[in-house]
């Protein structure tokens, strides 16, 4: 055979007697007996309860209010309107009342929340050009087929922002109001800063232009508007020149697609500065008044205004608290059947005396 | 036996790395096809000498490689695409191109696939590589050529048709050649053609005289003419062909004029001759096929699975699909203002279909196949590299030559072994005699105990023992002891009678045996001072104690395995005329004269070194008469020019003599020497013994103890070369699990302990030796001694160890397919209830037997009793018989068969069983090259059926289940969050964070657990063959364990899906009121399902090597950075926009920090406490193993505990057998008596060569100087 063996030495094929290669690598062998599982359950059970009932005390301490306005008190007029479609552009406001018993302390949030709306689904969410929203001024005018059909006016303009997504764009605008003894007032309320750091400065970006005098309708000249919009993109906010464009907020917060049907989305922030919302929102009546664009009927939706205080893990949520509080539990329920399981089949003194002698009797001569 | 050796020669063998003859080729060589060449091409072939070729021919250069570099892409390509999965992902990849199908991107699937085929790729390309190397090596070899009128040095690769080409001693031949002329006498030369047909004696060739004398370069240069032969064949043993010399006449050439490539030149200074097929053209290269692909049953199983999977995804896929046409039915075209529906084929079916199915794809582990491959690649190197199985004395490692069987070995229920070379080694050593009621040698005691506890190195001269190691022989003649003088004439018989050539080499004697036997004699003889020295053609040379005698050699009476014995006339120094005769005892006291002396004193000490497991074989002697001499010479020479039947009368003739030599002398026969008999102890465990490296460890030495043990035990079993073999072990374990393994003490623990039979026996590596061995006797008392004599009808069955020996007895009856019939039936009935459950029996039966009882009727009859026996030997078959039982054991059994053995006649066998053995011994490279692991001791089986089988089967299983884990659990979670998303075929990841999932994320655990994972050490694994049964009865791997897993990963992902849905729906997870998207849910469960996953892999480890945490943690880490870079990709590196910042805000999302604590623990504490309650409540075996083991606790009392009643008995008894130090032969003394005994001793010598024996030994003058080119 055609093995060289002649230059080499006797034990030329002779395996390394290396621990890798013997299969002797040092190992841990972990035992999931019952003597090393139960401490660990009792201490996870433990650890799970207090960190249950911890949670739970927390998220007591925050207050949340959902007030859905779909076509309760004058809203219903409105949600009447929007059952035509032909009246899309004439306008409707509404007003809802609702009554905050105890303080909210702290920072609140004002949510507006769509119930049966699906932000999930593949064909609509897929409908954006991220490219065009990055401010890529070749996507602004010539938008990623992705946003088909939202992708032309009926001018034959591209549409920016193109696509479902944006076209769909939740349009109610709200006035929140207190009416105390002094009055009735405006609750102030931050309309910027509601979005993800990056998505602000990193993930939308208006077109850039050599010449920075441009006005920013000028930027988006010989672009459409998207066809639900009542407003091109450039004059989201009427109030904020800088909120404009693909920056805007309402837009970033709407483009963050939601992963469930029911969802709700940050409309502003209390502005604390003002009394006599330092402390938060005072318990009162309030209102809100309601510029009602957006058409829920068709998809058997609803809307709803959420005003939340958050704690230090965010805002309240039962299920986390509860979940902790079941689970301490069932370990512990487990811990307990399996000492009892133990007890039972493998008593302790047994196992330390019983499997070192063995017993084997003397055979009988056959 | 003919006809059996004509088979073994047929098979041949394939070059270096080449396999073998296939299977069915012994098949028809079998069944009677003569091997032939076809006539027509008889002339095929014109060769030209010392002149260019006329045509051209193939050139040299072998290759036995699978890929070139141009086609490697194209084939490796086919070869994967082939493979059904692959097919799967492939056609998934082409059907994302579809635009807007997938919902995944277009080249999720693609990459990963490629990923995939990449590695599979490099592996080809490290194993192709390796057979390159391997080829080049073989073509750069150097050998001499003449060209342009001078001897040359050229390589392999250039040798070409025509040319004339001298090899040296221990060359191998380069291409196949015409001998012309050689050193040797009348042109003959030696050659070894274990490469070719594993055989290992030695061959003798001859050149044509027409051409012997053409020995110098000029004479070899002036040669001219043509030779014409028959076109390229695959048969060894044939050859036809013409020299036509210029003026001459022509000279007709056969296969005895050839030597073949890869065959090897012994004993031969130098061999010149004429090159007449080359490379591929030559009859090694011809008969390399490809082995038959063996695929595992895990293999099997796991495409069944995979096929599972499927159906499930086509279900879920159709589900998703049902679900999203209610769902689009439900929200028409106005409902969904906000879509745009108009055109959109989302709402067809069937495109949905597509969608599901390219979104569920994954289900599939992509990386399953290549992970298993890679995986059990590596286990094959563990197999290589193992320090245990690697051989010393001949540098062999084990090697495994294919990777898809390694799980096989773990679960092995029927062995097959081979009995002689396989069992024995071949090796031989004159260890013990018996001179006139004398014993001489000692044969160190192995059964000792000092090998259990002494963990030092043993001194090696107490094991240094091949050689004869008694003085007392020796004193005894100096001290003129009473049989001093028959001592000596023992010692000059076996120093004379052979046909053992010497040869000097540098004042060494080297003794040129064609038979092992006759080596070791003639090797302890010269030991004890009676040195053979050299051979004239008349005479033999030797020394006794210093003095030069010469014997004249008058007459040799060749060995034939009929004959059972060979012998010589001498004319002795001093003028006696003698007959020295030696061979099997049976024979030899069948001649002896009823007043020889030392007759019973003889055979109890033979009973007594046969009880040893030696080897024996009787010397006599007789003197002639000269008048009685001179008349059978008269009629030996008229009958050896008889032309027919010459054979035949030359043996009649022999007998004659030996005749003679009875009547002639009987008092003096009986008188002076009685039949002498030396002991002869196979035994290469010695060799491995004495030159082992000072690392011996403990075990080590256990097992070589072991080792001679079994293989003592078996030599006995060697009866006249039969081969027996056993379906054995098989049951082991097979119905009531490992307590049943520790209960059997049934024949084959003696013989031939591996694996699964060890599971039975071994409680302590002893207990061989021990064993008050039923299969001793019953190898002895030998059924098949009486179907020697009386022919095919017997089946003897031997029960139980109390009625060792006893029989049945054979019955005769004039035709045997009756008979057998008739045996086999009573068998059966005998048996009663029991017949289909293991009993205490051992089933012997021969060839000729066998033929009937695997003749269609009685097939299930036969395999039924076969079945209810613990040990089936078969002597005396075919190759094809071998097979034809194992094929039949596969076919009616559903177990997994193994066969082992070392020679070309086990190659069928080997090949048809399950998991093929091939020992890389002696007896040459066939069954090796057609085997799938090769181990160059029989006792290395142990270890790579009891661990590396054991482990590889629960690692691969262990993988296997692993993946299809993962997977469930990430992409069930798909099929989830399809229903809260109108079953919109919208994915819940990133679309590259799923397809790296299995490529990356969670690549590293399933390896891990495949190649490192360890259930227990490997000690214990061979110290408590009772854990094999786990393996064995695939407890680890069946239909119940797949579903087990995917239901439990089923709960996981709701878990894992549920959870997170949960706490996030109220979408105010920071502290700063900010809102989510649906990947940032999406991340998060992605996160928990790579820590639960990647935990849940360390919770299959039983071992944590570095390795498992590196695999474990990091795997987790990875993911977490790449998330984190790829959160920042965007809009730099365009793609995954969604993915912007998602890292840093899920970072600061306290619910998933709270979350991660709970969602992995909720998920893997009920596999937690699932599997600490099992434990508690009812203790496996490996597990109360580990335990111990993991609290350093000798475990041997758990395997003693674990069972209960009857069986602890059983086990009980056993171990006291074990402790017991009873001499091995104290149990058998009884029957050893009782029993008709006989011995095996045979020759493997060649028979009927091309040159007899009587003529090598004369054409023979070792006194002077060879010619030399």
């Amino acid at each position: 055979m055609g093995k060289a063996k002649a230059n080499a030495g006797p034990l030329a094929r002779r395996p390394d007697n290396s621990a890798f290669k013997q299969q002797r690598l040092p190992a841990w062998s972990p035992m999931l007996t019952a003597q090393t599982v139960l401490p660990f359950f009792y201490g996870m059970a433990i650890v799970c309860v207090l960190l249950g009932v911890w949670l739970l005390v927390t998220v007591q301490n925050t207050h949340e209010l959902k007030v859905d306005y779909t076509h309760t008190g004058s809203c219903d007029k409105c949600f009447e309107k929007r059952k035509d479609r032909a009246n899309a552009n004439q306008s409707c406001n509404c007003t809802v009342v609702f009554n905050i018993e105890n303080t909210f302390k702290g920072d609140v949030f004002f949510y507006y929340g769509l119930i049966n709306f699906h932000q999930n689904l593949r064909q609509y969410m897929d409908s954006r050009d991220d490219g065009q929203m990055i401010g890529r001024n070749k996507n602004l005018k010539n938008p990623s087929s992705y946003c088909e059909p939202f992708i032309k006016d009926k001018n034959g303009l591209p549409i920016a922002p193109c696509g479902a997504v944006a076209n769909s764009m939740f349009n109610d605008s709200f006035t929140l109001l207190y009416h105390s003894a002094a009055g009735s007032r405006v609750v102030p309320l931050f309309r910027k800063g509601i979005t993800w750091y990056t998505d602000k400065n990193v993930k939308f970006r208006n077109p850039q232009v050599e010449n920075k005098t441009l006005t920013l309708a000028q930027v988006f000249e010989g672009t459409g508007q998207p066809l639900y919009w009542q407003k091109p993109v450039y004059d989201l906010d009427p109030w904020d020149r800088n909120n404009n464009g693909f920056i805007n907020e309402d837009l970033i917060v709407w483009m963050r697609e939601a992963a469930f049907p029911n969802f709700k989305k940050l409309y502003g922030v209390l502005n604390r500065a003002i009394e006599p919302f330092t402390d938060g929102l005072p318990a009162g009546n309030y209102s809100v008044l309601i510029s009602y664009n957006f058409p829920v009927e068709y998809f058997q939706g609803r809307k709803e205004v959420v005003l939340s205080t958050v704690s230090w893990f965010g805002g309240q949520n039962n299920f986390l608290p509860v979940a902790y509080l079941v689970t301490g539990c069932l370990i512990l329920l487990l811990a307990v059947i399996l000492t009892a399981v133990w007890w039972k089949f493998d008593p302790p003194v047994a196992t330390a005396a019983g499997c070192c002698e063995p017993t084997p009797r003397e055979a009988p001569p056959h | 036996m003919y006809f059996n050796r004509r088979s073994k020669k047929i098979h041949s063998e394939g070059g270096p790395s080449c396999s073998s003859a296939g299977y069915h080729k012994a098949d028809d060589e079998m069944s009677g096809t003569t091997s032939q060449a076809d006539p027509t091409d008889a002339t095929a072939r014109t060769i030209l000498l010392n002149q260019p070729q006329n045509t051209k021919f193939c050139d040299n250069h072998v290759s036995t490689t699978k890929y070139g570099v141009l086609t490697f892409l194209p084939r490796f390509l086919y070869e994967q695409i082939r493979r059904a999965a692959n097919a799967f992902f492939l056609f998934i990849a082409l059907m994302q191109q579809i635009p807007d199908v997938s919902p995944t991107g277009r080249y999720t699937t693609l990459v990963p696939l490629i990923f995939i085929l990449t590695v599979a790729g490099i592996k080809e390309i490290i194993e192709d590589y390796q057979r390159h190397k391997a080829d080049n090596t073989v073509n750069k070899k150097k050998t001499t050529v003449l060209r342009n009128g001078a001897w040359q040095t050229v390589i392999w690769k250039q040798v070409a048709v025509g040319d004339i080409v001298k090899v040296t001693n221990g060359q191998h031949l380069p291409a196949d050649m015409v001998i012309v002329s050689s050193s040797e006498p009348q042109a003959m030369c030696y050659t070894e053609t274990s490469n070719l047909d594993g055989e290992t004696n030695l061959k003798i060739r001859q050149g044509l005289p027409l051409t012997a004398s053409l020995q110098s370069l000029e004479e070899l240069m002036g040669l001219s003419g043509r030779l014409e032969c028959e076109e390229p064949n695959r048969h060894l043993y044939d050859f036809t062909g013409t020299l036509y010399l210029d003026n001459q006449n022509a000279v007709p050439l056969g296969p005895d004029q050839v030597l073949l490539r890869g065959a090897q030149l012994r004993n031969t200074q130098w061999v010149v001759g004429i090159i007449v097929y080359t490379g591929h053209d030559s009859k090694l290269m011809q008969n390399s096929t490809k082995a038959p692909l063996k695929r595992s049953n895990v293999e099997r199983v796991t495409n069944v699975q995979i096929l599972v999977l499927f159906c499930i995804l086509l279900v879920m896929a159709l589900v998703s699909s049902i679900g999203a046409s209610i769902w689009n039915k439900q929200h028409t075209e106005e409902a969904c203002w906000y879509l745009s529906r108009a055109g959109d084929i989302s709402t067809n079916f069937w495109y949905n279909l597509l969608t599901f199915i390219i979104l569920y794809n994954n289900l599939i582990p992509i990386s399953l196949l290549v992970t298993l491959e890679v995986v059990k690649f590596t286990q094959a190197l563990f197999i290589n590299w193992d320090v245990e199985m690697y051989y010393a004395e001949t540098d062999t490692p084990a090697m495994a030559r294919t990777s898809n069987l390694n799980e096989e070995l773990g679960q092995v229920k029927y062995l097959f072994s081979d009995k002689t070379g396989t069992l024995t080694c071949n090796v031989m050593h004159f260890k013990k005699c018996t001179i006139a009621g004398i014993t001489y040698g000692h044969f160190p005691d192995l059964d000792v105990d000092r090998s259990i506890e002494d963990f030092s190195p043993l001194p090696s001269s107490s094991l240094n023992s091949t050689e004869f190691d008694d003085p007392t022989l020796i004193q005894n003649i100096e001290k003129n002891h009473p049989t001093s003088a028959q001592i000596c004439e023992f010692l000059t018989m076996m120093a004379v009678c052979h046909t053992v050539v010497p040869e000097r080499e540098e004042d060494q004697l080297i003794y040129q045996a064609s038979s092992p036997d006759e080596g070791a004699l003639v090797k302890g003889a010269k030991g004890l001072g009676f040195v053979f020295t050299a051979r004239t053609p008349g005479s033999v040379i030797m020394e006794a104690r210093g003095k030069e005698k010469s014997f004249e050699l008058l007459n040799v009476l060749e060995f034939s395995s009929n004959r059972k014995r060979m012998s010589v006339v001498v004319r002795t120094p001093d003028g006696k005329l003698r007959l020295y005769c030696k061979g099997a005892d049976n024979v030899i006291f069948e001649r002896l004269t009823d007043s020889s002396q030392y007759k019973e004193l003889t055979m109890a000490h033979l009973e007594q070194f046969a009880t040893e497991g030696l080897r024996t074989l009787c010397f006599t002697y007789v003197d002639l008469e000269e008048g009685v001499y001179q008349e059978w010479l008269k009629e030996y020479t008229r009958i050896s020019t008889i032309i027919k039947d010459r054979a035949q009368k030359l043996e009649d003739c022999y007998e004659l003599l030996e005749k003679v030599r009875v009547k002639t002398g009987p008092e003096r026969c009986g008188e002076r020497t009685g039949p002498e008999r030396c002991g002869e102890r196979t035994g290469p465990e010695r060799y491995g013994e004495r030159t082992g490296p000072e690392d011996r460890s403990r075990g080590r030495v256990r097992r070589g103890v072991v080792r001679g043990r079994v293989r003592r035990g078996v030599v006995r079993g060697r009866v006249r070369r039969g081969v027996v073999r056993r379906t054995g072990p098989e049951r082991c374990g097979e119905r009531t699990g490992p307590e049943r393994c520790g209960e059997r003490k049934g024949p084959e623990r003696c013989g031939e302990r591996t694996g699964p039979e060890r599971c039975g026996e071994k409680t302590g590596p002893e207990r061989c030796g021990e064993r008050t061995g039923p299969e001793r006797c019953g190898e002895r008392t030998g059924p098949e001694r009486c179907g020697e004599r009386t022919g095919p009808e017997r089946c003897g069955e031997r029960t139980g160890p109390e009625r060792c020996g006893e029989r049945t007895g054979p019955e005769r009856c004039a035709c045997p397919l009756q008979a057998t019939r008739a045996t086999l039936t009573a068998h059966c009935m005998s048996l009663g209830d029991s017949l289909g459950k293991e009993n205490e029996l051992a089933l012997i039966i021969d060839g000729q037997t066998l033929k009937y009882a695997l003749s269609f009727e009685l097939r299930q009859a036969f395999l039924d009793l076969a079945l209810s026996c613990k040990a089936v030997i078969c002597c005396r078959v075919s190759p094809l018989q071998k097979s034809e039982i194992v094929d039949m054991v596969k076919k009616h059994v559903k177990a997994i068969t193994l066969a082992i053995g070392d020679g070309a006649n086990d190659v069928g066998m080997i090949q048809t069983a399950h998991v093929g053995v091939g020992i890389s011994g002696n007896e040459g490279m066939q069954a090796t090259n057609s085997s799938d692991y090769s181990i160059a001791q029989f006792s290395y089986l142990e270890k790579l059926l009891l661990v590396h089988g054991a482990w590889s089967y629960n690692r691969v299983t262990k993988c296997i289940l692993y993946c299809f884990y993962k997977n469930v659990v990430l992409y069930i979670i798909e099929l989830w969050f399809a229903f809260v998303n109108g079953f919109s075929g919208q994915i819940l990841f990133e679309r590259w964070c799923i397809g790296l999932y299995n490529v990356i994320f969670t690549a590293l655990p399933p390896f891990t657990l495949g190649i490192f994972d360890r259930p227990c050490s490997q000690q214990n694994m061979l110290r408590f063959p009772q854990l094999y049964s786990i393996t064995q009865n695939a407890e680890g791997f069946n239909t119940k364990v797949f579903w087990g897993h995917c239901i439990n990963a089923l709960i996981h992902s709701i878990i894992l899906f549920w959870f997170p849905l949960k706490v996030l729906e109220h979408d105010s997870p920071f502290n700063n009121g900010h809102g989510t998207d649906y990947l940032f849910v999406g991340n998060i469960v992605y996160t928990y399902v790579v820590v639960t996953v990647c935990l849940k892999a360390g919770m299959e480890t039983t071992a944590w090597t570095r390795f498992s945490h590196l695999a474990v943690w990091g795997s987790m880490i990875l993911w977490v950075l790449f998330f984190t870079v790829y959160s920042a990709f965007w809009p730099s590196i365009p793609i995954a926009p969604d993915m912007q910042g998602q890292a840093d805000r899920v970072m600061h999302c306290w619910h998933f920090w709270l979350g991660l604590v709970l969602v992995p623990a909720a998920c893997l504490l009920k596999d937690f406490a699932w599997n600490a309650g099992r434990r508690t409540v009812k203790k496996s075996l490996l597990e109360e193993v580990q335990e111990l083991e993991a609290r350093a606790v000798d475990p041997g009392a758990a395997v003693l505990r674990d069972a209960s009643g009857r069986s602890l008995n059983e086990r009980a008894h056993l171990l006291t057998r074990v402790f017991r130090k009873t001499p091995s032969n104290v149990g058998c003394k009884n029957s050893v008596q009782q029993s008709n005994v006989s011995h095996g001793y045979a020759f493997s010598q060649e028979e009927h060569g091309v040159v007899s024996q009587s003529q090598v030994c004369r054409s023979y003058n070792t006194t002077r100087q060879r010619p030399s080119v």
